[in-house]
């Protein structure tokens, strides 16, 4: 029983580290083409904004959310996602400060939610991102494991 | 060297040119933005009718067309959303449609005598929606039967009005009822 226990577990160890990886190469991905559209650069994102205020229903709180907060800012906006979504990757992909980098990607998905970019696809990044900040999985497999030994007053790598 | 240089630079202008050509050919076509195909969560009313017509409120009181309500992609298709952006990131394996829910509503002399629910397939290459047994041409918005003939013209309608008449017309409708 205590074996078979320790395989469930491993297995599901496991199975979160591939997720994680996956995660992070999908957020790599994402990130690259940002830099690649130019979204630090060019006017491109308040476009984007531009064009989703479009597709809103007048009245809904992302209209307000894009109106007052994303438009005026979209530069700054660009670059914390373009950087943000490379530092999460990398983070996720290597197991370096990974919960810090769940926590990045969070806070990214949550604020494309709210500023009408919801669909049911962000359900299961959601998930992934509270899993990856609740299990140490940096630990299990990363970077993380090897400078919280180096330097274990350190919360960030924990 | 210096040549092979000159030749990648070259071919690296000619393939963005290229490039810059396809994406200038996608955005003109019917429901694609300039940042990508029809999003998931967007919605869409078109007209399909005989002739090109100055479509308004008055048009749709009275004449004979096709309404055609494009609603947001089921819960899964957004789930597979995920793998469509992944894999569009390799070469060779971009996805090339897909399908969601439509609302028809058919209209003779301004009565609405039917009204269905569907699905219609988008696609990007070729570039059409098919819809039952009808196709809409995305490039020349020409409205195709299924013997592959010309019965008309479709075109897009803004959103939330469009989506108000079509409220308030199905209330009168149950008024009347």
């Amino acid at each position: 029983m205590k074996a078979m226990n320790k395989l469930i577990h491993g297995t599901l160890k496991f199975v979160l580290i591939i997720l994680r990886i996956l995660f992070g190469l999908f957020w790599l991905l994402a990130g690259i083409n940002k830099v690649n559209d130019k979204w630090m650069t060019s006017p491109i994102l308040e476009n984007i904004f531009l064009q989703r205020l479009t597709e809103l229903p007048p009245d809904s709180f992302a209209v307000f959310y894009l109106t007052n907060f994303a438009i005026p800012f979209y530069q700054p906006i660009g670059w914390f996602i373009t950087i943000g979504e490379i530092y999460s990757a990398i983070g996720l992909l290597i197991g370096l400060t990974t919960r810090s980098s769940a926590l990045v990607s969070l806070f990214i998905l949550f604020n494309f939610a709210i500023g009408g970019y919801y669909d049911a696809s962000l359900l299961p990044f959601f998930i992934l991102v509270l899993l990856f900040i609740k299990y140490p999985t940096g630990q299990w497999f990363g970077l993380d494991a090897l400078l919280s030994k180096q330097f274990p007053n350190n919360r960030i790598f924990w | 060297m210096t040549k092979k240089y000159f030749v990648l630079i070259f071919f690296i202008f000619v393939l963005d040119a290229q490039a810059q050509e396809v994406k200038i050919q996608n955005s003109e076509l019917l429901l694609y933005s300039q940042f990508g195909e029809f999003c998931t969560m967007c919605e869409a009313t078109l007209v399909c009718s005989e002739g090109k017509n100055e479509i308004d409120e008055e048009y749709l009181e009275r004449e004979s067309y096709l309404l055609i309500h494009l609603e947001t992609r089921t819960f899964w298709s957004q789930i597979s959303t995920i793998w469509e952006f992944f894999i569009r990131n390799f070469e060779g394996y971009q996805i090339k449609g897909h399908t969601r829910p439509v609302k028809l509503y058919s209209s003779v002399n301004g009565e609405w005598f039917n009204i269905e629910i569907t699905t219609a397939e988008i696609s990007l290459d070729p570039n059409l929606i098919k819809i039952k047994q009808f196709l809409i041409d995305r490039e020349t918005q020409d409205w195709i039967n299924h013997e592959q003939l010309n019965i008309g013209f479709c075109k897009r309608l803004p959103l939330w009005e469009t989506l108000t008449y079509i409220d308030q017309r199905l209330q009168k409708n149950e008024g009347n009822e």
